[in-house]
């Protein structure tokens, strides 16, 4: 998982230390911190009902509609005006579906798949997101090759590219989260449920392990690793040398509180 | 560390390689132009430690190209000493006896680096889809004619792409486009397989590397010994005779094993011959491997460590160890039969384990335009007969194997082709008759779309000598490849299909295994349902049937 992570950090040009990990689902915070660990991160939020962030996520996430369009053009022939003429069709009838469901100006975003002449896979290079004109030929290739370089180390020269699939997606717009007031500095221990027995994968040493109830973690209260904080839907293991914290809305903080916690 | 943790690091780091290979071969696939590659999935994949041992292998594959890659990386080590090779190298070659059996192929190899120490080798390899000369088929008299040749040699130096050998490839080949971008692939799946190989190397360090792949090797060869054991020590022969191009070719063998392996002995097999259908000692040894594998130990992950338990030897001069410059083309055709032929003495130790003869050499349809026409295209569509029955179950039908790669769409084709399939459709009957039933094999029915006479270069075997049952059962139908006028076409060799005509190739089925007699009544009412049989063929599987019709 820190491998996945880090090479799809390493693609898109980012080094993750400096982020904060989200994890959800029923068994992400169970391994949330180590991973951390591994990636050289210091924080990591569970948010409330992590157990079932999907389906959470799903009822929150934007409308959408994407069409996918086979049509089939050499790069360096490429008509313009029936491009223009077909991206704009597929993307008003997109933008009247959102629009029925969500009052808001929606978002457009457009990616075309591309190919050298000759192989049978696409790679996915982006559109600019207004009409096209007839520079965009050359602009549209350069950006195809750039990315075959990114992804597979080399170009290939004197080769021509086609365009295979053209990719319309419409959605409504994410409001922009409302901050939360920061949390008070903890000032308590959250009660201790309960204890059990553990072996550090990393170590090799058998530990005690505190179990908290998360409902018992309210701001102001913390608990200190290594210890397990249980719910209904997950359990969150902290390991040695990371503390947890609540915010107002219920959302676990985790902190790593000394260097070295990779130990 | 306790050693619990250890040796659960151990396995952790095994199966990550699996991963890793199996994401190289999935990138070639990704950006190859050979259809054969990225439609049938004819590739190899696999990453070696330092000495050039295979460590694990792309499930994704063929014997053919995977048994003989992993004797290959040996001979690159050999020319290119690992204390000379440098970050950004990348090798390649070509050569029928060190890389996979014909001039097609490609292997190329990428060493990888950490901290300037060679931690791995990645080497993956192709069919390309022309190589210049005769490209494919029986008729070349030598290698020299069969197309351009590489020796072990720099694809790349430390980066730098050999510009000059680029550029003799693209003169010497009808396909320049896509054989260049063929190599491409093969140097783009050994980077991808290398950056992870390197992202592992970070997490747990080079040491642990060198450590797994000691207990890969070590724990295979271990795993096979122990099912080895499993068999009584001695010596069997068997013998099967093949059809050839104008002269029935002899393939036997004697298998022995003891407590070192199995040795697989192939003297008194025929000579080479003048045609292009001499077998490489390496392609031999891979596909005569991998049927003891298919049968012994099928479970033990393939690599240098479970092959190492088996030994292959023919005679120098032997059709299955020709030399150079012998023709070699073609050396699927025999190769590909070879499991059948060590199947004969595997048969007599575990004969519930064995299946019956199959179809076996792939029916594939290599067809091209005339010269001058206005809608070139050269293709290569990989089919297959039907596998042999299994000791307890029916043989797969238009399934290949022992190749093991997918038949090409038709969809494929007919996009990148001026050809149109008529049919494709299941051979009723042509599996053999049994207890358990061969596999059928198919019927292809292919034209031109706008009439135009085009060409097949044939290379088809069980036409005359089909695959034979076991234990009772009947033989698998033979192949028959004509004109949809009806003209019988010859097997072998290059031949036109005049303009407005049709190719029909019906594939062969495989054998069935045991006494139809005694088949499962409700799966011989299925097969009837479902036109499985060729008409009164349900005549041999109930003979109270016989005894209605004639009441």
């Amino acid at each position: 998982m820190a491998n996945a992570a880090r090479v799809h950090a390493i693609e898109g040009g980012r080094d993750v230390g400096g982020y904060t990990m989200i994890a959800f689902g029923g068994g992400a915070p169970l391994h949330a911190a180590a991973v951390a660990d591994k990636l050289g991160m210091r924080k990591v939020l569970i948010p409330k009902g992590a157990g079932v962030g999907s389906a959470i996520g799903f009822l929150r996430a934007p409308v959408a509609f994407e069409t996918a369009l086979s049509w089939v053009q050499r790069t360096d022939a490429l008509d313009i005006a029936a491009a223009n003429a077909k991206l704009q069709d597929v993307a008003r009838r997109a933008r009247e579906l959102v629009v029925s469901a969500s009052a808001a100006a929606p978002v457009e975003d457009r990616r075309v798949l591309m190919r050298y002449r000759g192989q049978g896979h696409e790679i996915e290079v982006r559109l600019p997101s207004r009409e096209l004109v007839e520079a965009d030929r050359a602009g549209i290739e350069q950006a195809f090759i750039g990315e075959y370089t990114r992804l597979y180390g080399r170009s290939i020269p004197g080769l021509a590219t086609e365009i295979i699939t053209w990719l319309v997606a419409v959605r409504s717009p994410v409001p922009p989260p409302q901050r939360l007031p920061e949390p008070p500095a903890p000032s308590r221990a959250a009660p201790v449920a309960g204890r059990r027995e553990h072996t550090d994968a990393r170590s090799g040493r058998r530990e005690s392990l505190d179990l908290v109830e998360r409902a018992e973690l309210v701001p102001a209260t913390s608990v200190e690793g290594p210890a397990v904080v249980v719910e209904d839907e997950t359990g969150t293991y902290l390991p040695r040398g990371w503390r947890a914290t609540s915010n107002s809305q219920g959302d676990l903080l985790l902190t790593r509180t000394r260097d070295g916690g990779t130990a | 560390m306790t050693n619990a943790l250890a040796g659960f690091r151990l396995q952790l780091i095994w199966d990550r390689l699996i991963a890793i290979v199996e994401e190289q071969a999935q990138t070639l696939i990704r950006t190859a132009f050979s259809a054969s590659t990225r439609e049938a999935g004819d590739l190899s994949a696999g990453v070696f430690d330092p000495q050039g041992r295979m460590l694990a292998q792309a499930v994704t594959g063929t014997p053919g190209h995977i048994n003989t890659m992993a004797a290959a990386v040996g001979h690159f080590l050999r020319e290119i000493p690992a204390a000379e090779m440098v970050e950004g190298d990348v090798y390649i070659t070509n050569d029928p006896w060190m890389g996979s059996g014909h001039l097609n192929d490609f292997t190329v190899v990428t060493p990888v680096h950490h901290a300037g120490e060679l931690v791995a080798l990645f080497g993956a390899t192709v069919h390309v889809i022309d190589i210049g000369g005769q490209n494919s088929g029986v008729n070349a008299r030598d290698v020299y004619e069969e197309g351009f040749y590489v020796p072990i040699m720099r694809l790349a130096s430390a980066g730098r792409l050999d510009e000059t050998l680029l550029r003799l490839l693209r003169g010497n080949v009808r396909e320049p486009v896509q054989v260049e971008g063929d190599l491409y692939s093969l140097m783009a799946c050994n980077r991808a397989g290398a950056q992870r190989l390197l992202a592992l190397v970070d997490e747990f360090g080079t040491d642990a590397l060198r450590q797994a792949g000691e207990h890969i090797l070590q724990a295979s060869r271990a795993a096979m010994l122990r099912a080895v054991a499993q068999a009584p020590h001695g010596s069997w022969d068997a013998v099967m005779e093949i059809d050839g191009v104008d002269e029935p070719v002899r393939l036997a063998l004697r298998m022995t094993i003891d407590a070192e392996g199995i040795h697989v002995d192939y003297t008194g097999t025929s000579p080479a011959s003048r045609y292009g259908i001499n077998v490489p000692r390496t392609y031999c040894a891979a596909y005569s491997s991998y049927a003891v594998r298919c049968v012994i130990g099928p479970e033990v992950p393939n690599n240098a460590g479970s092959l190492s338990v088996i030994r292959v030897d023919a005679p120098a001069g032997s059709i299955l160890n020709p030399q150079r410059p012998a023709p070699v083309c073609a050396r699927h055709m025999i190769g590909q039969l070879l499991p059948d032929a060590v199947f004969g003495a595997l048969r007599q130790v575990f004969p519930d384990r064995v299946p019956a003869e199959s179809s076996s050499t792939l029916w594939n349809l290599r067809l091209a335009s005339d010269v001058g026409s206005a809608r070139p295209f050269m293709i290569t569509t990989f089919n297959a007969g039907g596998m042999g029955a299994r000791p307890d179950r029916d043989g797969l039908a238009a399934t290949s194997f022992p190749a093991g790669v997918r038949n090409v769409p038709m969809e494929i084709t007919e996009a990148i082709t001026p050809l149109v399939f008529w049919r494709k459709e299941l051979r009723a009957g042509s599996g053999g008759a049994g207890r358990w039933r061969g596999g059928d094999g198919q019927v292809i029915e292919v034209g031109h779309r706008y009439g135009e006479a085009f060409s097949i270069n044939a290379t088809f075997e069980r036409v005359v000598r089909p695959a034979r049952g076991a234990a009772g059962g009947g033989n698998g139908a033979v192949g028959i490849v004509r004109l949809s006028s009806g003209r019988l076409l010859q097997p072998k060799g290059r031949q036109p299909i005049p303009a407005g005509e049709r190719l029909v190739a019906e594939m062969p089925g495989g054998g069935g295994i045991g006494d139809p007699r005694q088949r499962d009544r409700q799966l011989l009412a299925r097969d009837v349902a479902h036109g499985y049989l060729a008409p009164g063929q349900v005549r041999d599987f109930d003979p109270d049937l016989l005894q209605q019709e004639r009441a």
